[in-house]
């Protein structure tokens, strides 16, 4: 045991090499002597000693050195009564307080920690099947097509990476999704392989030429009823349920047809469509639909104008392709001058007849209700006029695609007398592609070449009679599982070819290209300089947005952030649109500092963000004005804003989605930012007795809880933390005053009053004498401690691009990766080639 | 018969050795009893959260007509005497203070197994279905939510395989109403080459994998056995398909429901499902891992499951808690009225002839001891209904509990994963 005392093993310095903090030596993990033996001779020994062991337990022969499942079992069933209070008994001497916290909280992590290490593989890569964003890129990669997330199974829920194979399952559900998503893209891939390039066309619609057609026969139809039962006409001559009901019909006439009719005779109701909810209009504006192309990317533009004096929150547009929202717009046009907004579309395999439509973004709540919230006071509830919606397309990328050409050079000449040899040619060749350059089986290609020659004696065409095989390529092993070799000779490292695929799936989550093939065949990837250099080129190309995607999405637990519900009604600033911009401001973050090798530190505090009209909005930022676009923009020197932990996104997984959460910030702060992960929330903890009736505000609260001592034992090293960030209410805005009072069901009948409190944003970091009053002195005390930062992220992304979890055995590697960085000022591009340039990068599995 | 020790580390002890085997698979089951027997049926609803400790569970022991109903337990008053709460059960392999289906119906020592960050083991469901789930189109049904906040934990239903899998389960009714009643079109040419050309694919995939793994480590190979075990399941599944070709499939007893259904709409039209989907024979066994967010949402309850689990903080959130509590038992005693009006094919009264359990590895807040268990239905003649059954051993573990409801509902199982025995005390 290398620990000596307790203020050794929970100091600062220690904690930077955490995962060592217990023991350097072996994967046993000690628990450390000076806390347990006074603690087990003064509370438990007299009956689970050596003269009594009461429940068959002794506990002073227990070994401090947790090596096994075994020892590790007896440890958390004494950490299991300790939590539930049921030791000691009442009639036994009590630990004091501040007794019980220190044990509970050593062995907690202890425990954890031992259960990381009891699990561990000695490094080796469990085999590990593509994800469904790999999935997505490889098709990609292969065919040029888009498949849209609905089509494949979804990842597992796992705690690690979705990279780690160790982690994945597969079931016969699995090979059917598989099954089903390869038929519907090949169906597509098939129908257009030979389908000539289009020359792009315009298709226009004005929106209002519909729904005026149908005002005006809806107001034709009520004046024609009306004149009849002027006339005399019965209700069944009317097709009138009944007397009543004739009335009513006769008394709505002017809120109905009446209304309609004013509608129409607002000036520009005949040159574009007003967006209502209210009868006489229609909520969403609508192109043309039209087949789009797959391989295609298309334009949509439309023009817009405020239709009155609104609250600017009304004054946002999200156009939609289905049930997909694509992209949200600022209008600031004037029915005189209408603003032009454009945006462009990139189709997907299932879009067959398709448009986008324009919507007023808001909170999915009653019209009334959110009218009454935002304070829209007007008579008339339109904010938005849209005019002349217009499609563009398709224009398609470069080149064709991998299976195109491939299609062609076979298939695509058809040889009647030869066919067979060419659907072999193009079978065969198709699935070493697929395959990843791997050499498929003779067996297997001759298997797959039957199901071909079936379906064509069957009387199937051409086209047809490939799909099964080609589905079936697509749900074969050697497709779906990443395969690495186990090196024959000795060798420790993975060969050319499977180096390349790693880095490509590492970076940009879909195979090597053919150019990083030719260099890997060249044997150049085993130069240190080129490999350098085209890591580099790799991380500034487009794709490499994939691992903001996949590796950041995961480490900054953005998935956290989509799991938690906001009530739209009562808090009206949070809709959908600022939901999925905030979460791609993360990304774009990332993103960004990745293109532009920026520290690590901008995590904690950067001078810009990077951000759509929308959040701009939420913000209170300047608009960058860039329609749909996300854009870089600086941040003014006094505005809080900065870094991941002053996204919304951040900020408002740091929730419970009523009010901010100190301890789930406090949690994520100290496992991302000082790389210790809080073990998991004990079993059996006896719940807090009622609190006071009196309004609490969220501080009271928290300290509330942590009155139990099995409570605080972890709680107090973390919550403190989350204070930092108080001042950022739970959608991520900014507020120096907190309400309180005021929970439970809505509509209940006791409605608490509720009161304004100064927030304090002060608190400490854990286990350290450096304390914090604001947001400012937090950041520096973050940035302090910025040598857990980059280890919590090398980690995270070792086990990403590895695809297994990190080990005991890799703490070197780890460290030397962690140097380099702190001597490159943390930045961010180059720890990324140093990683790859490493050998754990490159290490094969043990043939074992 | 009696419970011998099961403490804790007792279980996990031999969880890490003997049940770390898909020991099932070794042991004998008798096979089906003679079909003369009117079918037996089992539904198990998972709620993920638990309940309103003060105000759900009974604390004395006696017949409910004498005891009464607590305020949480009130709206099935009308079922009263045909339902039974069993009070002391843990599942103690949970550990898990958000999961209360994870290992509900496996006993899988969860988090403890060495070796494994995450294990679990096969689902009673699964094991029921060897025996009953037979004879029917569907040996099993599986159906579950879209959320996952809801106090379930990891997995994607109650279901798991006998490799400790996670099932699927069908989360729109529309679904569930197509694989019972959908009727397809396809000719007998058409589907003997649509099988034919399956099973001719299944045997090219399974070529790749073999010629594949000879270079692989160890690690990988075992990776790939997962893909070899799902293969063989489809294999199984085809000709189970086969079996059932000729047969077409039931006339449906109710409307096709609406494509976007959603919280309590949902839930009340997988509730009628299940019904028809016994009422026909199309399965005898069917788990529902049941959604609370979304239902919650439907109410118009501003807080979600897991803040009102967390109810002592306010009395308003109590109030909610207890709310939430009444109504849902409101939407399980509508669901044992459906039972109690239909009829099976046999023309005896579904709800005599089924076995219905509602329950969570969580009792409250984080508490996983003392679950909730109830069940209901006349399944199982022997079994008492219409009682609340304390225990008399604390943390008498739940698997004793469905391995009692297993075999008192005939179905012939002598041990279920980490049961020590099985409870008399609920057979009179």
């Amino acid at each position: 045991m290398n620990v000596t005392g307790i203020k050794l093993y929970i100091s600062v310095a220690m904690l930077a090499l955490q995962s060592s903090a217990f023991s350097a030596t072996s994967s046993a993990v000690d628990l450390d002597p000076n806390i347990l033996n006074k603690f087990v001779k003064s509370y438990c020994v007299q009956c689970h000693g050596p003269d009594k062991q009461k429940g068959e337990t002794r506990l002073d022969t227990l070994s401090l050195a947790i090596e096994s499942s075994d020892v590790a079992l007896h440890w958390q069933e004494v950490l299991d009564v300790l939590n539930l209070g049921e030791m000691p008994p009442d009639d036994e001497p009590a630990p004091s307080s501040d007794e019980l916290k220190q044990v509970l909280s050593h062995l907690t992590e202890a425990l954890a920690e031992s259960k990381k290490r009891l699990s561990e593989s000695g490094g080796d890569t469990a085999l590990r099947r593509i994800n469904s964003r790999e999935y997505k890129n490889t098709i990609d990669a292969l065919f040029g097509l888009q498949v849209p997330a609905e089509l494949l199974p979804p990842d597992d829920i796992a705690e690690g990476y979705d990279t780690v194979g160790h982690d994945q399952q597969f079931s016969s559900y699995h090979f059917e999704d598989y099954q089903k998503a390869a038929r519907s893209i090949v169906t597509v891939a098939l129908k257009w392989v030979d389908v000539p390039r289009a020359d792009s066309k315009r298709y226009t619609t004005e929106p209002e030429e519909r729904t005026n057609r149908h005002l005006k026969g809806y107001i034709a139809d009520y004046d024609k009823k009306m004149a009849k039962i002027k006339a005399g006409a019965t209700h069944e001559e009317l097709g009138i349920d009944d007397e009543r009901q004739l009335q009513l019909f006769v008394k709505r006439y002017d809120e109905r047809a009446g209304g309609r009719k004013r509608y129409l005779q607002r000036p520009y109701a005949d040159r574009g469509l007003f967006l209502s909810d209210a009868g006489s209009s229609s909520h969403a504006a609508g192109s043309a639909r039209i087949t789009m192309d797959p391989r295609g990317s298309y334009q949509f533009r439309f023009a817009a104008a405020l239709a009155q004096e609104t609250p600017p929150i009304r004054h946002f547009l999200k156009c939609r392709v289905g049930d997909r929202t694509v992209g949200y717009f600022k209008v600031d046009g004037s029915l005189e001058k209408p603003s032009l907004h454009e945006m462009a579309y990139r189709a997907t395999l299932t879009d067959d007849r398709v448009g986008f439509n324009v919507t007023e973004n808001r909170g999915n709540i009653n019209l009334g209700t959110y009218l009454r919230n935002v304070k829209h006071k007007a008579e008339w509830d339109s904010s938005i006029w849209v005019d002349r919606l217009e499609i563009e397309g398709p224009f398609y990328p470069k080149g064709p695609s991998f299976f195109e050409t491939h299609y062609q050079n076979t298939l695509g000449r058809p040889d009647l007398e030869n066919e067979e040899q060419q659907a072999e040619r193009f079978l065969v060749g198709f699935m070493s592609k697929a395959f990843r350059q791997r050499i498929p089986d003779p067996e297997y290609a001759d298997r797959v070449l039957k199901i071909y020659q079936l379906n064509r004696e069957n009387g199937r065409s051409i086209k047809d009679a490939l799909m099964t095989p080609l589905a079936m390529i697509l749900s074969s092993p050697s497709f779906l599982y990443i395969m690495e070799d186990t090196p024959s000779n000795g060798n420790q490292s993975v060969s050319e070819a499977e180096f390349a695929h790693r880095i490509s799936y590492f970076l940009w989550s879909r195979p090597a290209p053919d150019s990083l093939l030719k260099i890997a065949s060249q044997g150049s990837l085993s130069n240190p300089d080129l490999l350098r250099k085209t890591v580099d080129v790799m991380l500034q190309h487009p794709h490499s947005w994939a691992l903001a995607e996949g590796f950041f999405s995961h480490w900054a637990d953005l998935k956290r952030f989509d799991e938690i519900a906001i009530n739209e009604a009562d808090h009206i600033g949070w809709n959908n649109g600022v939901r999925e911009s905030a979460r791609l401001e993360a990304q774009h973050l990332f993103h960004t500092m990745v293109k532009e090798n920026r520290s690590l530190t901008d995590l904690i505090d950067s001078e810009f963000t990077v951000i759509n009209d929308l959040l701009a909005f939420h913000y209170g930022l300047a608009y960058p004005d860039q329609g749909s676009e996300f854009v870089k923009v600086s941040l003014p020197a006094d505005s809080p804003r900065g870094g991941l932990i002053g996204t919304t996104a951040f900020l408002t997984m740091g929730s419970n989605g009523e009010r901010s959460s100190p301890i789930i910030r406090g949690a994520l702060l100290m496992e991302k930012f000082l790389h210790r992960e809080p073990a998991p929330p004990p079993p059996n903890v006896p719940e807090l007795a009622l609190a006071s009736d009196k309004p609490l505000s969220v501080r009271e609260i928290v300290d509330l809880h942590r009155e139990k001592t099995q409570c605080a034992s972890c709680h107090s090293s973390f919550d403190p933390l989350g204070f930092g960030l108080e001042n950022f209410d739970l959608l991520g805005q900014w507020r120096d005053m907190e309400t309180v009072g005021n929970v439970g069901k809505r509509n209940a009948k006791s409605t608490k009053k509720q009161s304004q409190i100064p927030i304090r944003a002060e608190g400490k970091f854990p286990n350290s004498d450096r304390s914090f009053k604001n947001i400012e002195e937090f950041r520096a005390g973050l940035v302090a401690h910025k040598h857990l930062l980059t280890r919590s992220f090398t980690e995270g992304l070792l086990s990403y691009g590895l695809g297994r979890h990190i080990e005991f055995a890799d703490q070197q590697a780890i460290d030397e990766l962690c140097e380099s960085a702190a001597n490159s000022n943390e930045r961010i591009r180059d720890l990324i080639v140093e990683m790859v340039s490493h050998p754990i990068f490159r290490r094969a599995d043990k043939l074992e | 018969m009696s419970i011998e020790n099961h403490n804790r580390r007792t279980f996990l002890k031999a969880g890490s050795t003997a049940l770390a085997l898909p020991f099932m698979e070794s042991l004998p089951l008798a096979k089906a009893a003679a079909p003369a027997l009117a079918p037996k049926r089992f539904l198990m609803i998972g709620c993920g959260y638990g309940f309103t400790k003060e105000t759900f569970f009974p604390t004395e022991a006696g017949r409910f007509a004498d005891i009464g109903l607590t305020p949480g337990l009130k709206p099935l008053e009308r079922h009263r005497d045909d339902i039974t709460m069993v009070s002391n059960l843990t599942n103690l392999g949970a550990t898990d203070a958000h999961g209360g289906s994870t290992s509900y119906l496996t006993g899988a020592n969860v988090s403890g197994t060495p070796g494994k960050r995450f294990h679990n083991s096969i689902s009673l469901d699964q094991v029921i279905a060897r025996e009953i789930g037979q004879d029917t189109r569907y040996p099993t049904l599986t159906l579950s939510d879209k959320d996952t906040k809801d106090g379930h934990g990891a997995g994607l239903s109650l279901s798991w395989s006998d490799k400790g899998h996670p099932i699927p389960g069908i989360t729109n009714p529309v679904d569930l109403y197509h694989q019972l009643f959908g009727q397809d079109k396809e000719s007998a040419a058409e589907r003997e080459f649509r099988l034919a050309e399956r099973r001719s694919v299944l045997d090219g995939v399974v070529t790749d994998l073999k010629s594949s793994r000879k270079k692989l480590s160890k690690t990988d190979q075992e990776k790939l056995e997962e893909y070899l075990q799902s293969i063989r399941q489809i294999e199984q599944a085809i000709s189970r398909e086969v079996e059932w070709s000729n047969t077409p499939k039931p006339k449906a007893p109710l409307k096709q429901p609406k494509d976007t259904m959603d919280g309590l709409a949902a839930l009340k039209t997988f509730q009628k499902l299940i019904v028809a989907a016994f009422q026909t024979d199309s399965t005898r066994v069917i788990t529902y891992r049941q959604p609370i967010n979304s239902i919650l949402k439907s109410w118009e309850f501003s807080l979600g499951a897991h803040s009102l689990s967390h109810y002592n903080l306010d009395p308003r959130r109590r109030e909610a808690s207890q709310q939430k509590d009444a109504l849902f038992m409101e939407l399980f005693a509508g669901l044992i009225d459906l039972f109690k009006e239909t009829q099976d094919i046999n023309g005896q009264s579904l709800f005599d002839t089924t076995l219905i359990s509602y329950g969570s590895n969580l009792r409250t807040g984080h508490g996983l001891k003392g679950c909730p268990a109830l069940y209901t239905g006349g399944a199982g003649e022997k079994l008492k209904r219409g009682e609340h059954i304390v225990l008399p051993e604390q943390d008498t573990p739940l698997a004793n509990y469905w391995l009692t409801l297993a075999q008192q509902s005939g179905v012939r199982l002598e041990q279920f994963s980490h049961s020590t025995g099985t409870l008399g005390e609920l057979v009179g």
